[in-house]
């Protein structure tokens, strides 16, 4: 019985994100304003997610009766305060919330779990490289930054992007030519002195980092990235991902230092298991059921926070269309419950989604104890 | 079966502890609402707490509000009328030209004229006022800037109720400005009487106090007054006193029993004090205002959106609504130095793309007024000269040899030797949803002919900077307007152009001549003249296009009686009111 | 194992360091400009159009914003060496944008410089002085020429024509590849700052002037009552429901509680905070609670009616503060117990009799806490930190619309002692955490040096 639902919740989970998907990739030509555009196909919607309808402006309900001269062109689920079309506007936001909750976690998740998975395996104590190599990647990483941040002219106007793409790549080039010179140079002159082992503590150096990255408050990094980059679609992707990998590392490394001294693991060792063979193929799909529960939250999280961001105003664009714009205009004009409900619902049904998906996949034992006696 | 009846046991523990928890809260003792009917008090909200209330750093709207009350000045603008009434003065200053161009103001004082203790306003306390407005502290340096025109003063020794100013500077607003300071007494501000060792034209000259031990011990007490938040120190001659200032919370005025003004037959606003208690509530959401004003929490909302304003309307019966057109513009700008705005029959057509009438109606639904000029007075006329028109704006485009190159919906033209698309970027701030609303509408009217917009919202401080710096395209901004003579040097000439006001970079010989004379102490007549002639330049060049003025709207509980509606700020005057 | 978390205590100097270190670099990436806003809050207009350039220096002068950031900068050779002295952004990247195009920034330097001198001389509203004022406005070197060519000759002897052939000279522009280092010694923002900060002094706010500390103190109170109010009242929600679920697993305890505190989760603050107050505060519907605020009790209640009237306020804040942390607490005391549950120990307890009860809470709960130790560890800052939300929404003026406030209007002193504030909190939270998980978990090897020592 138990086991049933487990699997309903888990076929009724990728049902939602399947049709979430597909949506969100097929919304430029399921909705949009017939002249407008030119698809070959008529759209489901006539109304694009910015089309205005001067006559059913300020809010019509989806049960009242509307301006409109015929069937096809009702709005069915309602018109917010400037008359765009709600249910085009779920449609085409389903594409960002597809963007800022899937990819920017996504993206968050590979920088995460990588940091935390070698914080937790290699620890302070096994990671050695030589003198030489520290030195020489610590100057070309020195170089690069100095390169990138002072030299190249990111804010400078009258400067084309084909000059800063082009310095870019340069000294990207440069900064390796000097690594691999050096490390040349190191390995033919003085080899002793920098053919020494040091040991490098990784595990505080990371644990350091992502500490200091939790300090940082949220709306900061938000209002410094935004000034620098105008906000978009794109630059709230990488925003989020900047905030959320250190939650997902700390998450990781908590894991992996909860695996490393299972039985296992040391066998594999003694075995002669390299390293990365042994985290790749032994501690990463153990860690990742738990780690699946925590990324579905901070999916769920990086939807609601766009809300959020909405009602601050360091959000999306007026003319992107999302659930979370929907919902923060609904909040002044709480009659038109039309404006809360639908997206309200959406974003229930994604997140909802993504949870039972990570239930399944976290392998919990779903036969209960209470029976077991 | 005994664990299921122990758990559920559990259960219900905590669901009674849950409800007694709320049925402690609920009982809460009845509300302010019977309280403030006995006392005549009048709650109203702002939306930000004031950031001080000392007369030599007031800056903010809210507490400019409260020093209304609290503070006079010797002359001030009735509101009804727009000429100067007399407040601790007698009326008018009485200007005199006097040879080698100085010229001389003089002021008459009322008699009855006092302070709280009973202590006559003399000639002396205005100096003492003003001295102390022009004292060489490190954070008053924004009124010295502001008063500096005035050379000296003089007072007659026979004639304590006399004062004159004396200044070279005398343009259209001289008269209003020289009287607009508070005159405060030396007991609370200056009780060691340190100002009156030094002269005006002292204290003009000094830049620091470093080097003079008393003026700098002046200074630190009343820096100190002003971190503290001190009320005890905050006197004046106005019809209320400052009660009590939870910061960030509530602001309470209480009415003076023995005013000296209160037997004054004058209905000017300045002379009322009906309300015993006026209290500001400090509530920044406006759904939250509105759910107050509904439970009697608040008797006065004002500053309210159109949709919240229309939902109080039709609730007639709760409710006393009004609403008033505002003095001030709001326009949209065209950065001059951008390449593809220099054309003027570019800035016309999007003039013409922009449906005023619809954004009226949809944005601010009816409760806006379409003004076309910057200072709107009895002679100018306010129609839109560039109504919506989507042929007139092709034709314009065409005219200057825009033309759509590769058929995809968007004009293009050569510039410079590259082929440039007609692409703009229409540039306000967050959290404004009306501009946003504008932007959206705007765009969607400029597809129609082949303009692409890309509306774009940065936060207030980047806005700011972005206006200030050039780096614009086209951008919605607007201000309120002061009930003074026009001064348009701020927006149109060419030294505000690069860091000033002037956000659209406008420079122009011709409008900085116009602005020079309409400057200047002429006629009202002739300075209507100009002003035409002047609007006429700027409606062709259209640096900015006008559009729209929104109103006032101010909702009220039925209890509060006597509210007249203004259109300068602050929009009503408490101290009419009563219950 | 003690002297590990002596060690870690020890690194927060250097970690607090290097974090004021990057908050002040992104605070210069941030724009705005304080004194722009100061000048915006002002409420006089004025006919002296130069005023405003005269006060915004004097506001740079006197907060110490027209000095260096930081004790040396890495910039491009050809860049301009003052550029912190400029008032305003349009003067810098006009500086900037010239110093690159042209390849030195001294060219455009003795440029500037005889330009003021002929503007000096020059009456205004003539022909010449417009040119002259495009010309010290131009942002490219195209601008200036086309500027100077409209220039009559006379205006343009003297040495100007020179100065504005040298411009394009130079055809590498090889200085801009160079970076240098540039060395500001000690008057500098940061070092000022610092001082200041170790002297416990944290600057008064550019808002309204007052000191950080008291307006830190007046805020601080509030917040932390709600946020402790709310998370004990979570706690006390979510820990035996929790437990319970666990145990029943799949009954009908764990169904409702599991899609109650989801779909509380789902719903967004702001949202449920608005439509709280509408339903329960205002005269429409019930008037249960207040609307705003956190109450004004007369001066002489006792303290019984004080308390009420603030629970009746700030009971639907805590409510709204709460209810989106029951699920994530929920789902981890449920986590946890469940794989408690499953050991043999806990066979062994019932088959002694140790009633369920007995067995839930005195065994398998101490076991289960150990994640919300880190929980609580990380919910250090927040609790200070407050929710901007909510206390928009509810008028209660407590850190949240402080450090917003703050942030928005570019209130420098006030963002560094909040940062610092918070930056300290989970520094010391997260050791705090990781300190009780080792003594409550002793199998936990957080300090594994002892395994790799060469024996």
């Amino acid at each position: 019985m138990s086991l049933k639902n487990i699997y309903r919740q888990k076929r009724f989970g990728i049902l939602v994100i399947s049709i979430w998907i597909l949506v969100a990739i097929l919304a430029p030509i399921l909705a949009h304003s017939p002249n407008e555009s030119n698809y070959f196909l008529p759209p489901l919607i006539p109304y694009g997610e910015q089309t205005i309808d001067y006559k059913n402006a300020q809010s019509v309900s989806p049960f009242e009766t509307q301006n409109v001269n015929s069937l096809y062109r009702r709005h069915w689920l309602g018109t917010d305060e400037l008359g765009r079309d709600v249910l085009a506007q779920l449609i085409h936001g389903s594409n960002t919330a597809l963007l800022v909750g899937f990819c920017s976690i996504l993206i968050a998740s590979f920088i995460g779990i990588f940091f935390g998975l070698i914080a937790a395996f290699f620890g302070d104590h096994q990671w050695k490289i030589t003198r030489g190599k520290l030195l020489s990647s610590l100057l070309s990483v020195i170089l690069l930054f100095t390169f990138l941040l002072s030299i190249v002219p990111w804010t400078i106007e009258g400067v084309n992007t084909s000059e800063k793409a082009i310095l870019t790549v340069v000294f990207i080039i440069f900064t390796l030519l000097f690594f691999y010179i050096s490390n040349f140079l190191m390995k033919r002159y003085r080899s002793r002195i920098f053919q020494q082992n040091i040991l490098i503590p990784l595990d505080s150096i990371l644990s350091r980092l992502i500490e200091s990255m939790e300090a940082l408050p949220l709306i900061l990094l938000l209002i410094a990235f935004s000034s620098l980059i105008s906000p978009s679609i794109s630059s709230l992707i990488l925003m989020i991902s900047l905030v959320a990998w250190s939650g997902i590392a700390k998450f990781t490394r908590a894991e992996v230092l909860r695996l490393k001294s299972s039985n296992y693991i040391e066998n594999a060792k003694s075995l002669g298991y390299g390293d990365f063979r042994t985290m790749i193929k032994h501690i990463l799909p153990n860690a990742l059921p738990t780690l699946s529960v925590s990324i579905a939250f901070a999916i769920s999280s990086a939807i609601m926070l766009e809300s959020t961001l909405s009602f601050l105003g360091l959000g999306l664009q007026a003319s992107d269309a999302s659930w979370g714009a929907l919902m923060a205009s609904a909040r002044n004009d709480y009659s038109s419950w039309w404006l809360a409900v639908f997206p309200g619902i959406a974003i229930f049904l994604v997140v909802y989604s993504c949870n039972s998906i990570a239930d399944f996949i976290s392998k919990d034992d779903h036969s209960g104890y209470s029976k077991r006696t | 079966m005994q664990s299921n009846q122990r758990s559920f046991t559990h259960l219900f523990r905590a669901l009674l502890l849950m409800l007694i928890f709320i049925n402690l809260i609920a009982c809460i003792p009845e509300s302010q609402d019977d309280k403030s009917n006995l006392l005549n008090k009048i709650i109203m909200r702002e939306a930000a707490d004031a950031k001080s209330l000392h007369p030599l750093t007031v800056r903010d709207a809210v507490g400019f509000k409260v020093a209304l009350f609290m503070y006079q000045s010797l002359v001030n603008i009735d509101y009804e009328s727009q000429s100067l009434v007399g407040v601790v003065a007698k009326g008018e200053p009485q200007i005199d030209s006097l040879p080698k161009q100085i010229y001389k103001l003089t002021y008459q004082l009322r008699p009855e004229a006092q302070f709280d203790n009973g202590r006559q306003i003399e000639a002396a306390d205005i100096l003492f006022s003003l001295k102390y407005y022009l004292a060489p502290f490190t954070f008053n340096r924004d009124n010295r800037d502001y008063y500096q025109f005035i050379d000296s003063v003089k007072i007659n020794k026979n004639n304590s109720t006399a004062i004159s100013f004396y200044t070279h500077q005398l343009n259209s607003r001289t008269k209003f400005i020289s009287g607009d300071f508070f005159i405060l007494p030396y007991e609370s501000f200056d009780p060691n009487r340190i100002l009156s060792n030094y002269s005006i034209s002292d204290l003009k000259q000094l830049v620091k106090t470093d080097s003079l031990p008393n003026l700098l011990q002046l200074e630190q007490h009343t820096d100190s007054s002003i971190k503290n938040a001190s009320i005890q120190d905050l006197k004046g001659s106005g019809p209320y006193s400052l009660l009590n200032w939870e910061k960030g919370k509530r602001i309470q005025l209480e009415k003076k029993s023995n005013w000296w003004a209160s037997n004054l037959n004058e209905q000017s606003v300045y002379f009322q004090n009906k309300a015993n208690q006026l209290q500001i509530e400090i509530i920044p959401d406006e759904t939250t205002a509105l759910s107050a004003l509904k439970s009697g929490d608040i008797d006065v909302l004002q500053g309210l959106s159109p949709k919240n304003y229309e939902k109080l309307q039709s609730d007639s019966s709760r409710f006393l609504t009004y609403e008033m057109e505002k003095r001030g513009y709001q326009y949209i700008g065209f950065n001059m130095n951008h390449p593809i705005l220099q054309e003027k029959e570019l800035r016309k057509a999007i003039a013409y793309i922009c449906p005023l009438k619809i954004i009226v109606d949809q944005v601010y639904y009816g409760k806006a007024s379409i003004s076309s000029v910057p200072y709107v007075s009895a002679t100018t006329s306010n129609e839109d000269q560039y109504a919506h028109n989507l042929q007139k704006a092709k034709n314009l485009l065409e005219s200057i040899d825009w033309k759509d190159v590769d058929n995809d919906g968007l004009l293009e033209k050569e510039i410079n030797g590259e082929l440039v698309e007609l692409e703009l970027e229409f540039l306000y701030n967050t959290s404004n949803d009306s501009r946003a609303a504008i932007g959206m509408i705007l765009k969607q009217e400029a597809k129609k002919v082949g303009i692409k917009i890309n509306v774009q919202s940065v936060e207030w401080s980047i806005y700011l900077e972005r206006l200030r710096n050039g780096n614009t395209t086209l951008f919605y901004y607007g201000a309120q307007t002061a009930p003074l003579p026009p001064d348009f040097s701020s927006l149109f000439h060419s030294k505000s152009a690069f860091g000033g006001r002037n956000f659209a970079q406008y420079q122009s010989i011709q409008a900085d001549s116009l602005i020079a004379i309409i400057n200047k102490n002429i006629s009202v007549d002739k300075r209507d003249k100009i002003v035409k002639a002047f609007y006429g330049l700027i409606q062709d060049e259209l640096p900015y296009y006008f559009m729209l003025t929104p109103y006032e709207l101010i909702a009220t509980s039925k209890k509060v009686k006597g509210l007249r509606i203004y259109s300068d700020r602050p929009y009503y005057w408490a101290s009419e009111l009563y219950k | 194992m003690l002297l590990y978390f002596i060690k870690r205590l020890f690194l927060f100097i250097p970690t607090l360091f290097i974090i004021t270190l990057f908050v002040f670099a992104l605070l210069q990436f941030s724009g705005g400009d304080p004194a722009l806003n100061a000048l915006e809050r002002s409420y006089q207009e004025s006919y002296d159009i130069s005023n405003d350039a005269r006060k915004i220096r004097a506001y740079r002068k006197s907060n110490n914003l027209d000095l260096p950031t930081f004790y040396f900068s890495v910039q491009r050779l050809s860049s301009c060496d003052t550029l912190y002295r400029f008032p305003f952004a349009a003067e810098r990247s006009r500086a900037e944008a010239l110093a690159y195009a042209t390849g030195d920034w001294s060219l455009i330097a003795r440029l500037d410089d005889e330009i003021k001198k002929r503007l000096n001389r020059e009456q205004s509203d003539t022909k010449a002085s417009h040119l002259l004022m495009e010309i010290l406005t131009a942002k490219s070197i195209t601008q200036i020429e086309a500027s100077f060519a409209q220039l009559s000759l006379t205006e343009r002897n003297d040495g100007l024509d020179e100065l504005v052939n040298e411009l394009n000279c130079n055809h590498w522009r090889i200085k801009n590849y160079i970076p240098t280092i540039r060395f500001h010694g000690i008057s500098n923002q940061y070092h000022l700052w610092l001082t200041e900060i170790l002297n416990g002094n944290f600057g008064n706010s550019y808002i309204d002037r007052l000191p950080v500390s008291i307006k830190i103190k007046e805020a601080l109170p509030i917040t932390l009552i709600i946020s402790l109010c709310a998370l004990l009242i979570a706690l006390c929600i979510a820990i035996p429901l929790g437990i319970y679920a666990a145990y029943y697993q799949n009954g009908w305890l764990d169904k409702i509680c599991s899609q109650l505190f989801f779909t509380f989760y789902a719903l967004p603050t702001f949202w449920v905070a608005t439509l709280l107050v509408v339903f329960f505060g205002a005269g429409d519907f019930l008037e249960w609670f207040p609307v705003y605020g956190i109450g004004n009790p007369p001066e002489e209640a006792n303290l019984l009616e004080k308390f009420k009237i603030y629970s009746a306020h700030l009971a639907l804040p805590i409510f709204c503060y709460l209810y989106g942390g029951l699920a994530y607490l929920f789902r981890h005391i449920r986590r946890s117990t469940l794989e408690e549950l499953k050991q043999d120990y806990i066979t062994s307890a019932m088959a002694k009799g140790l009633s369920i009860h007995a067995i839930l809470w005195r065994h398998s709960f101490k076991k289960s806490s150990f994640p919300l130790i880190t929980i609580l560890g990380s919910a250090l800052p927040a609790l200070i930190s407050g929710s901007f939300v909510i206390e928009y929404i509810f008028s209660i003026d407590g850190m949240g619309l402080l450090m917003l406030e703050a942030f928005f209007s570019r209130d420098y002193p006030m963002i560094l002692s909040l940062l610092l504030l918070g930056a300290v909190l989970t520094l010391f939270g997260m050791w705090l955490a990781d300190l009780l998980y080792s003594f409550a978990d002793p199998r936990v090897e957080i300090d594994d040096s002892k395994k790799y020592h060469k024996g």
